[in-house]
């Protein structure tokens, strides 16, 4: 849809018309991404049909499909995606449930409620690498300060590997329940008002009022950051690498970066990195699909 | 902003005593890790000395003067400026065309820029590597700024994007009418109008690539690390150097802490896309 067309003696005056504007402006950003994605993308795929790794110098040898359907076959990927999946879950779940509350709490005048939030946004904005480093310290079983106030004695929380999952997902939600937080304070505060003294003159329930006046209103805008925190979650690396090493906490991403960095199987890797690549597009479609639906609305 | 207009004990005092006590307990961890850093490694181990220690400055100057802090910081604050700065170059006007020229094709692009994050980063990085190395800018600043502007190109024109739409069309028509060229559009028009938006975009991606610890750490070895290799560099068995870790961390993310501290009405607008004014 162009707005307006140039019109004739104006668009000499000012140089450029329109369509040449937008596309010299979009031109060096375009540019830039495809040389920077499509390079390796395409360098990937073709690694993905050979036997090529990156510690040798031996040459690459075209094995066809072999490697996806050895991957396709095995059991052990989809360990990790259960595994994933499950973290997304809960972490998510987590950051919905505890930003929420967190924002139904703030959503009322209070003395010093600015520094409150301000105590609130300082966890995003810490790197991942730190974060998991002190984090580590947090949870140490023999003098890590959680199990001392917690009074849990020798308690092992990353060493553990039924707890291993949890704790890093723990450790997610107290980093980004906030920004579930910001949004949803963003979406609150646009609730028209006239709706909740409607459903008082009503005599509405509690209840009633929170499930049919301010979560439908609030949805659309939680929804942005479910898809951000899903997408952040499912790429989660760093997080889960430094706070754990147990095999429970083996992430998509931790294994496709061991496949690749420690066992040098560049060839296989890549073509794991494709079947993942696949996946996540198929999600994030769905997901924009949804997100559009609830826009509309 | 009381919704409804009932007062009840809680919302005069259970409420704020509930929002400190949660304030409080996610403050806990970063306050207890700027804590510790002031702790001797002895005394780090000791839990139950909560708050009665001796004050120590010991970690940082070991720090200094056993890991180069210096460096790393004075890497970090060249690659983190750099890319920001290159990042608002190249997606102000990107941005521009695609709010105030839209083509059939805007939807379809802002959705491939968007795609390009989704992708895990252990796909790309051994050709990305091999590229590096190829052309000879492995562990440079060059390649640490192009990168953090790549990562953070998308969200940048995303976030600017949702700030330009919001500036009526007519005001960048009126300026086009009096014969303003598109460059005095952008500087004279759009920028000062945006600038709230800007600013906050500016200051989320500086954040974003400040922080950045897996291409930084993977791409570098000595000349172009950054704060995060030095992080990455000082992660030690359980148990061990409690103190100096702590040292290294706060170092690490304190000036970002302050910055966002002061800066905190643009970071808010910035991480809700302008949904919070």
């Amino acid at each position: 849809m162009t707005h307006s067309e140039p019109r004739a003696g104006q668009s000499a005056a000012r140089g450029l018309n329109d369509k040449s504007i937008r596309n010299l402006f979009i031109f060096p950003t375009i540019a830039f991404l495809i040389i920077f994605n499509i390079f390796p993308l395409l360098f990937s795929l073709y690694t993905s049909f050979t036997d090529f790794r990156a510690s040798t110098n031996a040459p690459a040898n075209w094995v066809g499909l072999e490697n996806y359907s050895y991957l396709l076959t095995n059991e052990f990927i989809w360990r990790n995606f259960t595994i994933t999946a499950k973290y997304v879950l809960i972490s998510v779940t987590g950051q919905v449930v505890v930003g929420f509350g967190l924002a139904m709490l703030l959503n009322r005048y209070m003395p010093f409620k600015g520094l409150i939030t301000t105590l609130l946004l300082l966890p995003m904005m810490l790197s991942m690498a730190v974060v998991g480093l002190f984090w580590k310290l947090l949870y140490d079983p023999n003098f890590g300060i959680i199990n001392h106030s917690l009074g849990l004695g020798k308690f092992e929380w990353l060493a553990n590997p039924d707890m291993a999952l949890w704790a890093v997902a723990i450790t997610d939600i107290w980093m980004w329940s906030p920004f579930v937080m910001l949004l949803s304070l963003a979406g609150l505060s646009a609730v028209p008002k006239h709706l909740y003294e409607a459903a008082e003159i009503d005599r509405a329930g509690t209840f009633y009022t929170f499930f049919r006046i301010t979560l439908p209103l609030v949805a659309p805008i939680l929804m942005i950051a479910i898809i951000f925190r899903t997408m952040e979650a499912f790429k989660t690396f760093d997080l889960a690498y430094i706070l754990s090493s147990q095999p429970t906490t083996e992430l998509i991403a931790i294994r496709l970066y061991k496949m690749a960095f420690l066992e040098w199987q560049t060839g296989l890797s890549s073509a794991f990195a494709y079947i993942v690549l696949v996946m996540v597009v198929g999600i994030t479609m769905i997901y924009v699909k949804y997100l559009n639906k609830v826009k509309e609305r | 902003m009381p919704i409804v207009a009932q007062t009840s004990k809680f919302s005069t005092f259970g409420r704020p005593v509930l929002a400190w006590g949660v304030g409080l307990l996610f403050f806990f961890p970063i306050f207890w890790m700027v804590l510790t850093s002031f702790k001797t490694d002895a005394d780090a181990v000791k839990p139950e000395n909560l708050v009665f220690f001796t004050p120590t400055l010991e970690n940082y100057f070991n720090m200094v003067e056993n890991y180069d802090y210096w460096r790393f910081a004075r890497n970090s604050i060249i690659t983190a400026v750099s890319a920001t700065i290159f990042t608002l170059f190249v997606s102000i006007p990107a941005a521009y065309s695609m709010a105030f020229n839209p083509s059939r094709a805007t939807k379809d692009i802002l959705m491939w820029m968007l795609s390009t994050k989704m992708l895990p980063a252990a796909a790309v990085l051994y050709p990305m590597i091999f590229l590096a190395k190829g052309i000879g800018l492995y562990d440079t600043h060059i390649l640490i700024i192009t990168v953090l502007s790549l990562i953070n190109l998308p969200i940048a024109i995303w976030m600017l994007f949702t700030y330009f739409k919001e500036i009526p069309r007519d005001i960048i028509e009126a300026g086009k009418m009096d014969g303003v060229n598109t460059w005095g559009e952008i500087k004279e028009i759009l920028i000062p109008l945006a600038w709230g938006g800007i600013a906050s975009t500016a200051l989320l991606v500086f954040i974003f690539c400040w922080n950045e610890a897996y291409w930084t750490v993977r791409l570098t070895t000595i000349d172009a690390a950054t704060l995060s290799k030095l992080i990455e560099g000082n992660r030690a068995p359980e148990g061990l150097f409690f103190g100096r870790l702590s040292a290294v961390s706060t170092a690490a993310v304190g000036p970002i802490v302050v910055l966002g501290w002061f800066c905190q009405k643009q970071l808010v607008q910035g991480l809700t896309f302008g949904a919070v004014k």
